[in-house]
């Protein structure tokens, strides 16, 4: 099939199944003696049932706990995350995650909708890629500074345990996903302390939904776990290559990149693009007219080319077999 | 639309003037036209499907006919002055577009009354055929669109608004900016109003995705055309030339359909190999000013008819091959999106040299570096009409790149007057004759 976008919806489908419902039927976390399996994609630990755990969620929960042992229980999530993170890069944004599937399916309805979207400005991008560092800063200091014995925070810990999940969206999300509705979006009272951060998860779920609705990919800009991805695309097996001499600089993949990556309309020297924003969606390579301009590389092999083809089955435009009555005559 | 004053440049004719001129015009017309549908109808395995494209290919044939029959009926015809308008619109307003550029030799010296002979030639000629209206193409369209691009359009349409309304667009010289794309979609927007308002009918949303997916047919048929150019010889350019520039006038999506016959007969010349050429004949690739239907066909006829024999594979004319090669890339088929998309295929990926930027017209040479790896060019002719200072400035800069890769290129400048055609023959044959030197040499060591 030429259409890499239908390739991606089987896949995010597939993945979606599998991270939130395998574990209802039975598969419960994937293990190999203590060691848990670890995705470097939200597997939520808000799902009562889940086969994996999602990376940001061991790493603040470890970090809270792991003064004692000297934080070495981090270390094989973290080769966990670096191995699955090496071969395929941020594509387990774009083909996995099922957050991300969920803000593509809110394209789709938009797109079915004919409601046009919000491009985010260069100030705003930077803003999100700052915004990135910032979650992922204070997800470690407030889950150092909690298991750290006698310091001043150790006495909010109940409070402030895993607290970038406190306010991630996907919490709500999979909360629903789970069936428990009534726990959907409660804030507790309890301290002042827990309604601050009951509010904030209301506040980010509510950001999460409208953003989604009018900006692509939106989440994907600010998520933590994509500062991480991020770095290991760089040397991700899977690539995205460009050969510069065929393109002619139409813009089309600028125009049609969900996260808005420039390098990928700009670069004409480098054989790899490979921006930390870029989720590896290969829209791009599926829109471009030129062909052999740009490419799915697996290590060194291009698993997918562009061609003039593929282009035609996946513009939006539908290309109707036979001769089109010239508008002309509807008039 | 604006009316049309007093006249400002252009000198009035008597009746009797402008009738001696239209049918000295059509005369020589067609005798051009008849002349070099002959020369080419020489070219050995000459595919059959040409023969369409010959019959449109006479500016006083079925064509004209068939858009004088709808202006009969109302219909609106809308010429355009450049490759920047975005026929679309004017599809999707249900009028007809046509490109006016001028190949003609006889009119460039009715012009040479208006402007300097410096002026290049074929803004004169253009001119020309506006002073007597002897083009019958010209003389039915209902507003000019005049894109400023080169100095030579941007004032020779000027001089036309004497007597066509015109609608100017302003191109951006550096296109690949926010503020530029912004610019031009602002351009592409308020054209859009003017088509409307012109025509009587909405160009609604339906109306916009009908014709980009004519327009892309259109693209798959010219791209087909040209891959089936990389391979063996099996089409000639001057045909294929000429199929690109029939695209100006023709009904677009006949035009495809024809072109895509065209194109499977040439897959079964390629198999059962009856080839136009030897397959040694030297692969040229022209680039340059563009070479216009009927009169400008003087230098490919002298390459491709020459001996030694040299054989156009590839061109990189805003009259040729890249007439209709970019594509409308719609990601989404809201309005908004529709209108970009649009509004980026005219501009972004043009070659013209009318563009610059930080790094110059980079993306034209690495275009032709393409060209020449995808194609096995063998030897470059570099066309240039005198007063085309554009692509005359950026010769020296694609030789320097084309040292760098040793493919030989030469530098022909020439006028619209059949008068140095002995001196192009000579000295085309002694450049042919050295590509046939080379490759024999490369061969060896």
């Amino acid at each position: 099939m030429l259409k890499i976008t239908r390739w991606k919806l089987v896949s995010q489908i597939l993945s979606f199944l599998i991270i939130v419902y395998l574990g209802y039927l039975g598969i419960r976390m994937v293990q190999w003696h203590n060691f848990i399996l670890v995705l470097p994609t939200l597997s939520c630990h808000f799902l009562d049932q889940r086969i994996a755990n999602c990376f940001i969620y061991v790493v603040q929960d470890l970090l809270g706990s792991g003064w004692k042992d000297k934080y070495t229980t981090l270390i094989f999530p973290i080769i966990c995350f670096v191995i699955l993170g090496v071969i395929f890069g941020r594509a387990w944004c774009s083909w996995v995650c099922p957050i991300g599937f969920i803000q593509d399916l809110s394209t789709r309805l938009r797109k079915y909708l004919k409601i046009s979207h919000y491009s985010l400005s260069e100030d705003l991008k930077k803003a999100s890629v700052y915004s990135k560092w910032f979650f992922v800063i204070y997800l470690i200091i407030i889950s150092v500074g909690i298991g750290i014995p006698h310091f001043f925070l150790k006495a909010y810990q109940y409070d402030l345990i895993l607290p970038f999940c406190q306010i991630c969206p996907g919490k709500q999300i999979y909360t629903m996903l789970g069936g428990r509705f009534s726990q959907v979006l409660r804030v507790d009272t309890i301290t002042t302390l827990t309604a601050v951060m009951g509010y904030l998860a209301v506040a980010s779920f509510i950001f999460y939904v409208v953003t989604t609705a009018f900006i692509r990919r939106m989440w994907c800009r600010l998520c933590p776990m994509a500062i991480f991805l991020g770095y290991l695309n760089k040397i991700s097996f899977l690539s995205l290559r460009k050969e510069g001499k065929r393109c002619t600089k139409c813009g089309i993949c600028l125009r049609s990149c969900p996260v808005q990556v420039k390098e990928v309309y700009e670069e004409k020297e480098k054989e790899r693009i490979d921006p930390s924003t870029c989720i590896l969606c290969y829209r791009c390579v599926e829109m471009c007219p030129e062909k052999d301009a740009l490419k799915i590389g697996f290590l060194k092999s291009t698993i997918a080319p562009s061609t003039y083809t593929r282009f035609l089955k996946s513009t939006a435009v539908k290309i109707t077999k036979g001769k089109r009555r010239m508008p002309v005559e509807q008039n | 639309m604006n009316k049309i004053k007093d006249a400002k440049y252009l000198p009035s004719l008597s009746a009797e003037e402008k009738d001696e001129q239209q049918k000295a015009f059509k005369v020589s017309v067609q005798n051009s036209v008849a002349e070099n549908i002959e020369k080419m109808k020489k070219v050995p395995n000459r595919p059959k499907a040409m023969e369409y494209f010959d019959q449109i290919a006479d500016f006083f044939g079925q064509r004209e006919k068939e858009i004088r029959d709808v202006k009969a009926q109302g219909g609106k015809v809308i010429g355009y002055g450049c490759m920047f308008v975005p026929i679309e619109f004017i599809i999707a307003a249900g009028a007809i577009p046509i490109r006016i550029d001028s190949g003609f030799y006889s009119p460039a010296k009715l012009g040479d009354q208006v402007v300097p002979v410096e002026v290049c030639p074929v803004v004169r000629s253009m001119i020309g055929l506006g002073m007597a209206n002897q083009y019958p193409y010209l003389e039915m369209c209902d507003v000019l669109i005049s894109p400023n691009t080169c100095d030579g359009k941007t004032k020779g349409f000027e001089v036309l608004n004497d007597s066509f309304p015109i609608w100017e667009m302003n191109v951006p010289r550096i296109k690949d900016s926010d503020h530029a794309k912004k610019f031009w979609l602002d351009q592409i927007k308020e054209l859009k109003e003017k088509i409307e308002k012109l025509t009587g009918k909405k160009i609604t949303g339906k109306g916009m995705r009908d014709a980009i997916e004519i327009t892309l047919k259109a693209t798959g048929a010219s791209r087909r055309l040209q891959d089936l150019r990389k391979g063996p010889p099996v089409i000639s350019g001057r045909d294929a030339m000429l199929v690109d520039q029939m695209s100006f006038f023709d009904d677009i999506q006949r035009w495809t359909e024809k072109t895509n016959l065209l194109c499977d007969e040439l897959e079964k010349k390629a198999k059962e190999k009856l080839y136009v050429a030897a397959e040694t004949t030297p692969r040229i690739l022209m680039t340059g000013s563009p070479i216009i239907w009927p009169d400008c066909w003087k230098v490919p006829n002298l390459i491709e008819d020459g001996k030694p024999q040299g054989l156009i594979v590839a061109d990189e004319f805003c009259s040729g091959m890249r007439v209709i090669y970019d594509a409308v890339g719609v990601d989404e088929t809201t309005n908004n999106d529709m209108l970009s998309a649009i509004a980026e295929r005219y501009v972004m990926p043009c070659t013209c040299p009318c563009f610059t930027s930080e790094e110059g017209n980079k993306d034209r040479m690495d275009k032709l570096e393409t060209l020449i790896k995808d194609y096995k060019i063998n030897g470059v002719v570099y066309h240039v009409i005198r007063g085309c200072h554009l692509y005359a400035m950026e010769y020296m800069r694609l030789k320097r790149v084309l040292e760098k890769t040793n493919i030989p290129m030469y530098y022909l400048d020439t006028e619209y007057s059949r008068e140095d055609s002995g001196q192009i023959k000579t000295r085309m044959e002694a450049f042919l004759e050295m590509l046939i030197t080379k490759t024999e040499n490369d061969d060896l060591y």
